[in-house]
């Protein structure tokens, strides 16, 4: 049988993906166009801050899916996963930030996002599972 | 949150797909009530007693152990 789905989840399921893309796809066309130099001077601060756009458009979905969902188990999987993503995120990247000194290889910010997606998705699969 | 939902459920012949329907909630989230692991707000519990002509201290136990 089909799951019924909440309006809230079904708008963000159609929006999530394309705006995940467009992050991925302005993240490597800005970092192309650094690092070959093709571009100079101030715009090089517009290229970098292109994927800031769908990363906006990201949280920005999650907050309204959030706020609009009348389900109030749905809403709880959702604000425990985000805690556990951000719980999982900050000790990850501080932890890393640790071994950074101790010589381990550099990792870019901008890896912080993907990572934090990550671990929500995950936290919020986790937390389905236990309550079925 | 013990409660009484999976048995007023049967007497009436619902599945669990029909209560949320009812209900206007997800079937997960009944099923997470039903099973105890989600304790529903006071308005769904009140909601969930008006559905079956009950009071809430009739379909909800209050665990006092916790």
């Amino acid at each position: 049988m089909p799951e019924r789905r909440s309006l809230a989840a079904q708008r963000y399921a159609r929006r999530i993906w394309p705006t995940m893309l467009s992050y991925v796809v302005l993240l490597i066309i800005s970092l192309w166009a650094l690092e070959s130099q093709a571009v100079g001077g101030a715009s090089r601060y517009a290229i970098a801050l292109l994927p800031s756009i769908p990363l906006v458009g990201v949280i920005a979905l999650v907050a309204q899916a959030i706020s609009t969902e009348t389900d109030e188990f749905q809403r709880s999987i959702w604000a425990e996963g985000i805690l556990w993503g951000t719980g999982a995120t900050t000790v990850a990247t501080t932890v890393w930030g640790f071994l950074e000194m101790a010589g381990a290889p550099h990792v870019p910010l901008y890896w912080v996002f993907p990572f934090l997606t990550g671990a929500t998705l995950a936290a919020m699969v986790g937390l389905r599972r236990r309550y079925q | 949150m013990k409660n009484r939902l999976k048995v007023l459920r049967a007497e009436r012949n619902w599945s669990q797909a029909d209560l949320a329907e009812r209900l206007e909630i997800s079937r997960q989230s009944v099923n997470a009530i039903e099973t105890g692991k989600f304790d529903p707000s006071l308005p769904l519990a009140f909601r969930i007693a008006r559905l079956f002509g009950q009071t809430i201290e009739a379909i909800f136990e209050e665990n006092r152990s916790r």
